[in-house]
């Protein structure tokens, strides 16, 4: 069972156990009493009313020929039409003003949002066979397969009341919802507007529905990009495993650049190299053996044209040696 | 829908619009967040990539290490091997220019993360003592 067929099912059994009045002309607000919410059954003073056969099948199809088939037939002014197909194959069709039912329920005080329903009194009666009383010195009464409104006067002698036939209208179907606001906006310019706003309401939310997969996709294939190169999965953890590798990349290429650095020191005949020593790869103290304290300058000045990324930082020259300390600008306190 | 004022009904079509396109502005914000996620997540990885290969390549590190070892030019000059949790350290004796050379250039050359390396010259002689320390591949 589909959700359509279950919503409606419940409209169906709601519609049930809804009130239903007869609405003919004449009437008072004492004829329909405080409901909520009622359907009305519209006397043949209310909607004009043709039996035909038609060339479709469906009654949707029929409903088409309805504004032809009542051409010329109905006085000036909007219709609604509805045609519902009998079991003789035969189609009901109706034309009735929305216009003027409401002019009819504004005189007699009815609010037109509490009529759920209209129902056709000869579609709605047909099998009903005895005419009966509707008040107001009237009665329907069947004539040749139609409902005639006639004067109590006129009414043959088994008419009922309107109340022993409440059973029969108790399973009623084939009713159409009364216009209340065609006379605001006619239904073509509302049309005008409401198309091509649904239309652009469609298109953008089709729009939204494949940015909406897309991003999907996307956040899928990023939460795979870690993993897919046999990274941890989280960017996080590869943040800081980054930061540790750039670290060691840049310390480890200035110890070689360091190392090249001492290995390209101008020493002369007679001079050497008593010791270096790298720790932690940070700084590293060197000695120099050389001829002279004037030679110091000398190798700092070499020092600085190799462009070395430590510094060469406190030499002082001692017995023939040089002692300093070489570190990166601010690493040393 | 015949019951229901044009008016509720242009209403609710113009919020719904309005809803949705708020919708696809976020949408599309998130998209270009994404993306740059994305972007960025790549860029990561390569660089992890590309750095492992220079200074995580444990490979490379053992070869060089055992070149050391095992070099002829440097026998009974290894004083010392140790390894330890996470670090080797190795003490070489008396190496002349040449081999203090070699030793250093495959140290060096190889993707070894040097955590300490020390010269130093015996007293009144030509040669040097070496020790190395680096970190286990």
């Amino acid at each position: 069972m589909t959700l359509f067929t279950i919503i409606e099912s419940i409209k169906n059994r709601l519609r049930k156990n809804r009130a239903i009045f007869l609405l003919d002309k004449g009437q008072s607000r004492e004829d329909f009493p405080d409901e909520k919410r009622f359907d009305l059954i519209l006397s043949p003073a209310h909607y004009w009313f043709k039996r035909e056969k038609l060339p479709v099948k469906y009654s949707f199809q029929a409903k088409k020929y309805a504004p032809a088939l009542f051409d010329g037939y109905l006085p000036e002014g909007e219709y609604s039409y509805q045609a519902i197909k009998g079991e003789d194959g035969l189609f009901y069709m109706f034309a009735y003003s929305d216009r003027m039912i409401l002019q009819e329920l504004n005189r007699i005080g009815v609010k037109p949002s509490n009529v759920g329903k209209l129902f056709f009194a000869d579609e709605l009666m047909k099998k009903i066979d005895k005419s009966f009383s509707i008040g107001n010195g009237y009665v329907l009464v069947r004539h040749e397969d139609e409902w005639v409104r006639l004067p109590e006067s006129m009414a043959p002698k088994d008419c009922i009341p309107i109340t022993a036939i409440h059973d029969a209208l108790r399973n009623r179907s084939h009713g159409v919802t009364l216009t209340r606001y065609s006379h605001l906006i006619p239904e073509s310019s509302f049309n005008a507007i409401a198309v091509p706003m649904l239309l652009f309401l469609v298109l953008l939310t089709t729009e939204w529905i494949m940015i909406h997969r897309q991003n999907g996709e996307l956040a899928r294939q990023n939460s795979q990009i870690f993993t897919k190169n046999g990274l941890p999965p989280t960017l996080f953890q590869n943040r800081a495993i980054l930061e540790n590798l750039k670290k060691i990349a840049s310390s480890q290429s200035q110890i070689r650049h360091v190392v090249m650095c001492v290995r390209r020191l101008p020493l002369q005949k007679n001079e050497f190299l008593e010791s270096f020593t790298i720790e932690n790869g940070t700084s590293a103290e060197i000695k120099i053996a050389l001829l002279g304290k004037q030679r110091v300058n000398a190798i700092r000045s070499a020092w600085i044209k190799n462009e070395c990324p430590w510094r060469i930082m406190a030499p002082h020259y001692e017995n023939g040696i040089m002692s300093a300390l070489i570190a990166a600008k601010g690493r040393v306190k | 829908m015949k019951n229901i004022h044009p008016a509720f009904i242009v209403l609710a079509m113009t919020l719904s619009l309005l809803l949705v396109a708020f919708k696809i502005a976020e949408e599309k914000r998130r998209y270009i967040i994404l993306l740059e996620q994305n972007r960025e997540y790549q860029i990561i990885s390569q660089e992890i990539i590309d750095l492992k290969k220079n200074w995580g390549n444990p490979t490379a590190a053992r070869r060089a290490i055992q070149r050391v070892r095992s070099s002829s030019l440097l026998k009974n000059r290894i004083k010392k091997y140790s390894k330890r949790a996470n670090k080797i350290e190795i003490s070489f004796l008396k190496l002349d220019a040449p081999r203090l050379d070699f030793v250093s250039n495959q140290i060096f050359n190889a993707p070894l993360v040097v955590d300490t390396f020390s010269v130093s010259r015996e007293k009144n002689e030509s040669v040097a003592n070496l020790f190395v320390k680096v970190d286990k591949p």
